[in-house]
Protein backbone atom coordinates (compact mmCIF):
# COMPACT_ATOMS: atom_id res chain seq x y z
CA UNK A 1 0.00 0.00 0.00
CA UNK A 2 2.62 2.36 0.95
CA UNK A 3 4.56 3.91 -1.79
CA UNK A 4 7.37 5.20 -0.08
CA UNK A 5 8.56 2.16 2.61
CA UNK A 6 11.19 4.57 3.74
CA UNK A 7 8.82 7.45 5.21
CA UNK A 8 8.84 8.26 8.42
CA UNK A 9 5.77 6.48 10.44
CA UNK A 10 5.62 8.84 12.74
CA UNK A 11 6.35 11.95 15.00
CA UNK A 12 8.88 10.45 17.37
CA UNK A 13 11.37 7.27 16.15
CA UNK A 14 10.35 4.02 17.50
CA UNK A 15 12.51 1.69 19.78
CA UNK A 16 13.32 -1.78 18.02
CA UNK A 17 10.81 -3.18 19.58
CA UNK A 18 8.51 -0.25 20.72
CA UNK A 19 8.26 1.62 24.42
CA UNK A 20 6.29 0.45 26.80
CA UNK A 21 4.53 3.35 25.94
CA UNK A 22 4.00 3.09 22.17
CA UNK A 23 2.91 -0.55 22.88
CA UNK A 24 0.22 0.46 25.30
CA UNK A 25 -2.13 1.16 22.79
CA UNK A 26 -1.84 -2.09 21.07
CA UNK A 27 -2.08 -3.68 24.64
CA UNK A 28 -5.25 -2.31 25.60
CA UNK A 29 -6.74 -3.07 21.59
CA UNK A 30 -5.31 -6.11 21.57
CA UNK A 31 -2.92 -7.86 24.50
CA UNK A 32 -3.10 -11.54 23.01
CA UNK A 33 -0.50 -9.97 19.89
CA UNK A 34 1.60 -8.89 22.11
CA UNK A 35 4.91 -10.90 22.84
CA UNK A 36 4.44 -12.39 26.40
CA UNK A 37 7.91 -9.99 27.53
CA UNK A 38 6.08 -6.94 26.16
CA UNK A 39 3.19 -7.56 28.03
CA UNK A 40 4.88 -8.26 30.97
CA UNK A 41 6.98 -4.89 30.45
CA UNK A 42 3.71 -2.69 30.18
CA UNK A 43 1.66 -4.66 32.97
CA UNK A 44 4.49 -4.17 35.71
CA UNK A 45 4.73 -0.26 33.68
CA UNK A 46 0.60 -0.07 34.67
CA UNK A 47 1.05 -1.92 38.14
CA UNK A 48 3.44 0.93 39.47
CA UNK A 49 2.25 4.19 37.14
CA UNK A 50 -0.89 5.69 37.82
CA UNK A 51 -0.35 8.12 34.92
CA UNK A 52 0.34 4.91 32.54
CA UNK A 53 -3.13 4.04 34.13
CA UNK A 54 -4.79 7.12 33.27
CA UNK A 55 -3.46 6.85 29.86
CA UNK A 56 -4.87 3.20 29.13
CA UNK A 57 -8.14 4.51 30.21
CA UNK A 58 -7.98 7.59 27.47
CA UNK A 59 -6.89 5.35 24.42
CA UNK A 60 -9.63 3.27 25.83
CA UNK A 61 -11.99 5.41 25.34
CA UNK A 62 -11.11 6.85 21.98
CA UNK A 63 -10.65 3.08 20.64
CA UNK A 64 -14.72 2.58 22.00
CA UNK A 65 -15.55 5.68 19.93
CA UNK A 66 -13.66 4.41 16.99
CA UNK A 67 -14.90 0.49 17.40
CA UNK A 68 -18.35 1.69 17.91
CA UNK A 69 -18.24 3.88 14.45
CA UNK A 70 -16.96 1.30 12.44
CA UNK A 71 -19.90 -0.87 13.87
CA UNK A 72 -22.47 1.30 13.07
CA UNK A 73 -21.05 1.60 9.67
CA UNK A 74 -21.06 -1.86 9.16
CA UNK A 75 -24.64 -2.78 10.55
CA UNK A 76 -26.04 -0.03 8.34
CA UNK A 77 -25.21 -1.35 5.42
CA UNK A 78 -25.63 2.02 3.49
CA UNK A 79 -24.77 1.86 -0.14
CA UNK A 80 -23.96 -1.93 -0.04
CA UNK A 81 -23.99 -3.82 -3.43
CA UNK A 82 -26.23 -6.90 -3.43
CA UNK A 83 -24.01 -9.70 -2.45
CA UNK A 84 -25.30 -12.43 -3.87
CA UNK A 85 -25.28 -10.73 -7.09
CA UNK A 86 -21.74 -9.22 -6.35
CA UNK A 87 -20.53 -13.61 -6.00
CA UNK A 88 -22.86 -14.52 -8.96
CA UNK A 89 -21.06 -11.79 -11.10
CA UNK A 90 -17.56 -12.71 -10.14
CA UNK A 91 -18.22 -16.48 -10.23
CA UNK A 92 -19.37 -15.59 -14.60
CA UNK A 93 -16.60 -13.18 -14.99
CA UNK A 94 -13.39 -16.09 -14.02
CA UNK A 95 -12.92 -19.44 -15.43
CA UNK A 96 -14.67 -22.51 -14.69
CA UNK A 97 -11.35 -24.38 -14.41
CA UNK A 98 -8.77 -23.49 -11.95
CA UNK A 99 -5.73 -22.20 -13.11
CA UNK A 100 -2.30 -23.13 -12.87
CA UNK A 101 0.82 -21.82 -12.38
CA UNK A 102 3.21 -21.90 -15.85
CA UNK A 103 5.48 -23.98 -13.23
CA UNK A 104 2.96 -26.15 -12.52
CA UNK A 105 1.39 -26.30 -16.07
CA UNK A 106 5.00 -27.84 -17.01
CA UNK A 107 5.44 -30.04 -13.87
CA UNK A 108 5.15 -33.04 -16.32
CA UNK A 109 8.08 -31.70 -18.04
CA UNK A 110 10.72 -33.20 -15.47
CA UNK A 111 9.25 -36.82 -15.62
CA UNK A 112 9.41 -36.71 -19.55
CA UNK A 113 12.77 -35.71 -19.81
CA UNK A 114 13.54 -38.29 -17.54
CA UNK A 115 12.45 -41.11 -18.95
CA UNK A 116 13.03 -39.71 -22.63
CA UNK A 117 17.00 -39.25 -21.25
CA UNK A 118 16.84 -42.85 -20.18
CA UNK A 119 15.14 -44.35 -22.69
CA UNK A 120 18.24 -42.70 -25.68
CA UNK A 121 20.79 -44.15 -23.05
CA UNK A 122 19.17 -47.62 -22.94
CA UNK A 123 19.01 -47.83 -26.74
CA UNK A 124 22.47 -46.23 -27.20
CA UNK A 125 23.87 -49.07 -25.02
CA UNK A 126 21.72 -51.72 -26.81
CA UNK A 127 22.77 -50.94 -30.03
CA UNK A 128 26.92 -51.45 -28.99
CA UNK A 129 26.93 -54.81 -29.59
CA UNK A 130 29.65 -56.62 -26.79
CA UNK A 131 29.02 -59.85 -28.60
CA UNK A 132 28.30 -61.18 -31.80
CA UNK A 133 26.92 -64.15 -33.45
CA UNK A 134 28.83 -65.35 -36.02
CA UNK A 135 31.79 -64.45 -36.90
CA UNK A 136 34.49 -63.94 -34.02
CA UNK A 137 35.66 -60.56 -33.65
CA UNK A 138 39.05 -59.50 -32.15
CA UNK A 139 40.68 -56.58 -31.75
CA UNK A 140 44.25 -56.04 -32.62
CA UNK A 141 44.88 -52.27 -30.80
CA UNK A 142 47.62 -50.82 -34.23
CA UNK A 143 49.94 -50.45 -31.01
CA UNK A 144 50.38 -54.30 -30.56
CA UNK A 145 51.16 -54.30 -34.17
CA UNK A 146 53.54 -51.42 -34.03
CA UNK A 147 55.30 -52.84 -31.13
CA UNK A 148 55.52 -56.27 -32.42
CA UNK A 149 56.90 -55.07 -35.85
CA UNK A 150 54.85 -56.81 -37.85
CA UNK A 151 52.73 -54.90 -40.65
CA UNK A 152 49.07 -54.25 -39.98
CA UNK A 153 46.76 -56.72 -41.28
CA UNK A 154 44.98 -56.10 -44.31
CA UNK A 155 41.43 -55.68 -44.51
CA UNK A 156 40.53 -59.02 -46.02
CA UNK A 157 43.83 -61.19 -44.62
CA UNK A 158 43.47 -63.33 -41.67
CA UNK A 159 46.01 -65.70 -39.76
CA UNK A 160 45.02 -68.78 -40.06
CA UNK A 161 47.31 -71.85 -37.87
CA UNK A 162 47.99 -74.54 -40.51
CA UNK A 163 50.52 -77.20 -39.97
CA UNK A 164 51.99 -75.74 -37.16
CA UNK A 165 52.57 -72.44 -38.76
CA UNK A 166 50.63 -68.93 -38.86
CA UNK A 167 49.61 -68.20 -42.53
CA UNK A 168 47.58 -65.45 -43.56
CA UNK A 169 45.19 -65.99 -46.33
CA UNK A 170 43.64 -63.39 -48.51
CA UNK A 171 40.04 -63.85 -48.06
CA UNK A 172 39.02 -60.82 -50.91
CA UNK A 173 40.67 -62.99 -53.42
CA UNK A 174 36.82 -64.64 -53.42
CA UNK A 175 37.66 -68.61 -54.03
CA UNK A 176 40.78 -69.16 -52.70
CA UNK A 177 41.07 -72.51 -54.02
CA UNK A 178 39.68 -71.11 -57.49
CA UNK A 179 41.80 -67.83 -57.82
CA UNK A 180 44.45 -68.62 -60.39
CA UNK A 181 46.84 -66.43 -57.86
CA UNK A 182 46.34 -68.77 -55.40
CA UNK A 183 49.71 -69.98 -54.86
CA UNK A 184 51.48 -67.20 -56.51
CA UNK A 185 53.61 -64.79 -53.78
CA UNK A 186 51.81 -62.17 -54.55
CA UNK A 187 52.76 -59.05 -52.50
CA UNK A 188 50.26 -58.67 -49.37
CA UNK A 189 47.95 -56.03 -49.33
CA UNK A 190 48.40 -54.08 -46.09
CA UNK A 191 45.40 -51.69 -45.30
CA UNK A 192 45.24 -50.71 -41.99
CA UNK A 193 42.34 -51.84 -39.66
CA UNK A 194 41.68 -52.02 -36.46
CA UNK A 195 40.56 -55.42 -36.40
CA UNK A 196 40.61 -58.65 -38.67
CA UNK A 197 38.14 -61.83 -39.38
CA UNK A 198 38.60 -65.10 -38.33
CA UNK A 199 36.62 -67.16 -40.02
CA UNK A 200 34.21 -68.85 -38.16
CA UNK A 201 34.73 -72.40 -36.79
CA UNK A 202 31.53 -73.54 -38.83
CA UNK A 203 32.57 -72.24 -42.14
CA UNK A 204 35.42 -74.79 -41.82
CA UNK A 205 33.48 -77.42 -43.36
CA UNK A 206 34.21 -76.57 -46.96
CA UNK A 207 37.52 -78.20 -45.83
CA UNK A 208 36.15 -81.41 -46.00
CA UNK A 209 34.40 -80.98 -49.02
CA UNK A 210 37.85 -80.37 -51.09
CA UNK A 211 38.48 -83.03 -53.66
CA UNK A 212 42.37 -84.47 -54.40
CA UNK A 213 43.02 -82.01 -56.61
CA UNK A 214 42.65 -78.97 -54.24
CA UNK A 215 44.22 -80.35 -51.52
CA UNK A 216 47.40 -81.03 -53.72
CA UNK A 217 47.31 -77.01 -54.81
CA UNK A 218 46.86 -76.11 -51.41
CA UNK A 219 50.25 -78.50 -50.67
CA UNK A 220 51.92 -76.50 -52.87
CA UNK A 221 50.85 -73.17 -51.62
CA UNK A 222 52.01 -74.06 -48.48
CA UNK A 223 55.18 -75.46 -48.56
CA UNK A 224 55.68 -72.82 -51.00
CA UNK A 225 54.79 -70.26 -48.30
CA UNK A 226 56.87 -72.23 -46.03
CA UNK A 227 59.77 -72.29 -48.21
CA UNK B 1 -3.06 -4.18 42.18
CA UNK B 2 -6.85 -5.95 42.49
CA UNK B 3 -8.21 -3.00 40.37
CA UNK B 4 -5.56 -2.64 38.38
CA UNK B 5 -6.28 -6.30 37.23
CA UNK B 6 -9.81 -6.12 37.18
CA UNK B 7 -9.01 -3.16 34.49
CA UNK B 8 -7.13 -5.15 32.32
CA UNK B 9 -8.19 -5.51 28.90
CA UNK B 10 -7.64 -9.54 28.94
CA UNK B 11 -8.24 -11.30 26.02
CA UNK B 12 -10.94 -8.81 24.93
CA UNK B 13 -11.01 -9.28 21.21
CA UNK B 14 -10.55 -13.28 21.00
CA UNK B 15 -12.17 -13.56 17.88
CA UNK B 16 -9.40 -12.03 15.94
CA UNK B 17 -7.15 -15.40 14.34
CA UNK B 18 -3.54 -14.26 14.69
CA UNK B 19 -1.49 -17.66 14.34
CA UNK B 20 -3.44 -19.80 12.13
CA UNK B 21 -4.49 -18.50 8.84
CA UNK B 22 -8.54 -19.88 8.80
CA UNK B 23 -8.52 -19.11 4.79
CA UNK B 24 -5.33 -21.00 4.09
CA UNK B 25 -7.35 -24.41 3.89
CA UNK B 26 -9.82 -22.80 1.43
CA UNK B 27 -6.41 -21.81 -0.73
CA UNK B 28 -4.67 -25.24 -0.42
CA UNK B 29 -8.08 -26.52 -1.65
CA UNK B 30 -8.18 -24.32 -4.77
CA UNK B 31 -4.64 -24.99 -5.78
CA UNK B 32 -5.81 -28.40 -5.92
CA UNK B 33 -8.04 -28.23 -8.35
CA UNK B 34 -11.42 -27.31 -5.99
CA UNK B 35 -12.93 -24.25 -7.75
CA UNK B 36 -15.71 -24.00 -5.42
CA UNK B 37 -13.19 -23.20 -2.55
CA UNK B 38 -12.95 -19.52 -4.36
CA UNK B 39 -16.55 -19.10 -4.16
CA UNK B 40 -16.33 -19.64 -0.46
CA UNK B 41 -13.20 -16.99 -0.33
CA UNK B 42 -15.99 -14.70 -2.53
CA UNK B 43 -18.36 -15.25 0.42
CA UNK B 44 -16.44 -14.37 2.87
CA UNK B 45 -14.60 -11.13 2.21
CA UNK B 46 -16.55 -9.25 0.03
CA UNK B 47 -18.33 -7.28 2.32
CA UNK B 48 -14.17 -6.47 4.17
CA UNK B 49 -12.69 -5.92 0.66
CA UNK B 50 -15.69 -3.75 -0.65
CA UNK B 51 -15.79 -1.37 2.76
CA UNK B 52 -11.79 -0.99 2.10
CA UNK B 53 -12.15 -0.31 -1.68
CA UNK B 54 -14.82 2.01 -0.35
CA UNK B 55 -12.24 4.09 1.35
CA UNK B 56 -10.22 5.02 -1.58
CA UNK B 57 -13.32 4.77 -4.36
CA UNK B 58 -16.16 7.11 -3.50
CA UNK B 59 -18.53 5.64 -5.57
CA UNK B 60 -20.24 2.33 -4.15
CA UNK B 61 -21.02 1.22 -7.45
CA UNK B 62 -17.65 2.04 -8.19
CA UNK B 63 -16.40 0.14 -5.06
CA UNK B 64 -18.55 -3.26 -6.23
CA UNK B 65 -16.80 -3.01 -9.58
CA UNK B 66 -12.99 -2.64 -8.46
CA UNK B 67 -13.79 -5.42 -6.07
CA UNK B 68 -15.02 -8.06 -8.32
CA UNK B 69 -11.99 -7.20 -10.66
CA UNK B 70 -9.88 -7.50 -7.53
CA UNK B 71 -11.65 -10.97 -7.05
CA UNK B 72 -10.72 -11.86 -10.81
CA UNK B 73 -7.30 -10.97 -10.42
CA UNK B 74 -7.45 -13.16 -7.55
CA UNK B 75 -8.74 -15.99 -8.98
CA UNK B 76 -6.08 -15.56 -11.95
CA UNK B 77 -3.06 -15.74 -8.97
CA UNK B 78 -4.60 -17.62 -5.96
CA UNK B 79 -2.65 -20.96 -7.98
CA UNK B 80 0.34 -19.20 -7.03
CA UNK B 81 -0.07 -18.18 -3.88
CA UNK B 82 2.80 -19.35 -1.40
CA UNK B 83 1.51 -18.17 2.12
CA UNK B 84 4.20 -15.67 2.82
CA UNK B 85 1.31 -13.43 3.79
CA UNK B 86 -2.23 -14.62 5.14
CA UNK B 87 -4.50 -15.11 2.53
CA UNK B 88 -6.66 -11.80 3.38
CA UNK B 89 -4.37 -9.73 3.58
CA UNK B 90 -3.11 -11.08 -0.15
CA UNK B 91 -6.46 -10.27 -1.12
CA UNK B 92 -6.84 -7.06 0.32
CA UNK B 93 -3.58 -6.03 -0.99
CA UNK B 94 -4.71 -6.94 -4.58
CA UNK B 95 -7.94 -4.67 -3.76
CA UNK B 96 -5.96 -1.87 -2.67
CA UNK B 97 -3.50 -2.39 -6.02
CA UNK B 98 -7.25 -2.33 -7.99
CA UNK B 99 -8.23 0.27 -5.86
CA UNK B 100 -4.98 3.08 -6.58
CA UNK B 101 -5.44 1.73 -9.96
CA UNK B 102 -8.64 2.82 -10.85
CA UNK B 103 -8.16 6.08 -9.21
CA UNK B 104 -5.28 6.60 -12.08
CA UNK B 105 -7.60 4.99 -14.69
CA UNK B 106 -10.55 7.70 -13.52
CA UNK B 107 -8.50 10.45 -12.16
CA UNK B 108 -10.13 13.29 -14.27
CA UNK B 109 -13.95 11.97 -13.22
CA UNK B 110 -12.81 12.32 -9.14
CA UNK B 111 -13.18 15.65 -7.49
CA UNK B 112 -8.93 17.06 -6.19
CA UNK B 113 -9.77 15.68 -2.89
CA UNK B 114 -10.72 12.32 -3.94
CA UNK B 115 -8.15 11.63 -6.17
CA UNK B 116 -5.10 8.92 -5.74
CA UNK B 117 -3.93 10.36 -2.27
CA UNK B 118 -7.21 9.80 -0.43
CA UNK B 119 -6.54 7.31 1.23
CA UNK B 120 -3.69 8.47 2.36
CA UNK B 121 -3.24 12.03 2.64
CA UNK B 122 -5.00 14.76 5.40
CA UNK B 123 -8.39 15.22 3.42
CA UNK B 124 -10.88 16.59 5.88
CA UNK B 125 -14.52 15.94 3.92
CA UNK B 126 -16.33 19.20 4.98
CA UNK B 127 -19.55 17.48 2.83
CA UNK B 128 -19.23 14.49 5.50
CA UNK B 129 -19.28 16.55 8.62
CA UNK B 130 -21.54 19.21 7.99
CA UNK B 131 -24.39 16.82 9.07
CA UNK B 132 -22.81 17.08 12.18
CA UNK B 133 -22.73 13.70 13.56
CA UNK B 134 -20.27 11.85 15.62
CA UNK B 135 -18.95 9.31 12.89
CA UNK B 136 -18.46 12.20 10.86
CA UNK B 137 -16.86 13.86 13.02
CA UNK B 138 -14.40 11.35 14.01
CA UNK B 139 -13.90 10.63 10.08
CA UNK B 140 -12.72 13.80 9.61
CA UNK B 141 -10.66 13.91 12.62
CA UNK B 142 -9.16 10.33 10.88
CA UNK B 143 -8.44 12.49 7.68
CA UNK B 144 -6.05 14.50 9.73
CA UNK B 145 -3.85 11.54 9.95
CA UNK B 146 -0.39 11.48 8.47
CA UNK B 147 -0.46 8.39 5.90
CA UNK B 148 1.20 5.39 7.31
CA UNK B 149 -0.52 6.36 10.76
CA UNK B 150 -4.16 6.69 9.06
CA UNK B 151 -3.68 3.91 7.14
CA UNK B 152 -2.81 1.46 9.95
CA UNK B 153 -5.79 2.69 12.22
CA UNK B 154 -8.09 1.93 9.48
CA UNK B 155 -6.96 -0.87 8.87
CA UNK B 156 -6.59 -1.94 12.20
CA UNK B 157 -10.19 -0.72 13.96
CA UNK B 158 -12.50 -0.86 10.20
CA UNK B 159 -11.04 -3.84 8.81
CA UNK B 160 -10.55 -5.75 11.76
CA UNK B 161 -7.26 -6.96 10.67
CA UNK B 162 -4.41 -8.53 13.14
CA UNK B 163 -1.10 -6.06 13.69
CA UNK B 164 0.39 -8.79 11.46
CA UNK B 165 -2.01 -8.25 8.99
CA UNK B 166 -1.73 -4.81 9.20
CA UNK B 167 1.86 -5.05 8.84
CA UNK B 168 1.49 -7.26 6.02
CA UNK B 169 -0.55 -4.20 3.69
CA UNK B 170 1.37 -1.13 5.42
CA UNK B 171 4.79 -3.12 3.94
CA UNK B 172 6.45 -2.26 8.11
CA UNK B 173 6.90 -4.94 10.59
CA UNK B 174 4.55 -5.39 13.38
CA UNK B 175 5.97 -3.86 16.09
CA UNK B 176 6.06 -1.08 13.93
CA UNK B 177 2.17 -1.06 12.85
CA UNK B 178 1.31 -1.31 17.12
CA UNK B 179 4.09 1.90 16.96
CA UNK B 180 1.91 3.36 14.25
CA UNK B 181 -0.97 2.47 15.50
CA UNK B 182 -0.12 3.81 18.98
CA UNK B 183 0.99 7.27 17.88
CA UNK B 184 -2.71 7.46 15.09
CA UNK B 185 -4.56 6.85 18.47
CA UNK B 186 -2.60 9.43 20.15
CA UNK B 187 -3.11 12.10 17.52
CA UNK B 188 -6.49 11.45 16.90
CA UNK B 189 -7.45 11.85 20.66
CA UNK B 190 -5.31 15.29 20.24
CA UNK B 191 -7.89 16.21 17.60
CA UNK B 192 -10.93 15.27 19.26
CA UNK B 193 -9.72 16.96 22.16
CA UNK B 194 -8.64 20.21 20.61
CA UNK B 195 -12.08 20.10 18.89
CA UNK B 196 -13.94 19.37 21.61
CA UNK B 197 -12.32 22.65 23.34
CA UNK B 198 -13.28 24.51 20.32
Amino acid sequence: MSRDPGEPIGPAPAAPGGSSDELLTAYVDGVSELSPADRRRIEARLAGDPAARAEQAAVRTVLDQLRSSATTDRASGAGEPDWAAMERSIRRAVSTEVPRPWWRRWKWLAPAATFATATTVMVLMWSRPTTVDGPVVISHPVTDRTTRDTPPAPDAVVPLWLDGDEVDVDLSAGDLLGDPGFGDDEPERTTATDEVRLLPATDLAWVDQLDDAALERAERWLAGKKG
Amino acid sequence: MDAFVAGLPVLERPTRVTSEDPDRELAERFQSGERAAFDLLVRRHQKGMWRLVRRYVKSDADAADVTQLAFVRAFRGLAAFRGTASVRSWLYRIAINCALSWLRDHRREQPAELAEDALTEANPAPARISAGDDRAWLRAAIDQLPPKQKLVLELRVFDDLSFREVAELADCSENTAKVNFHYAVKRLRDILGADHES
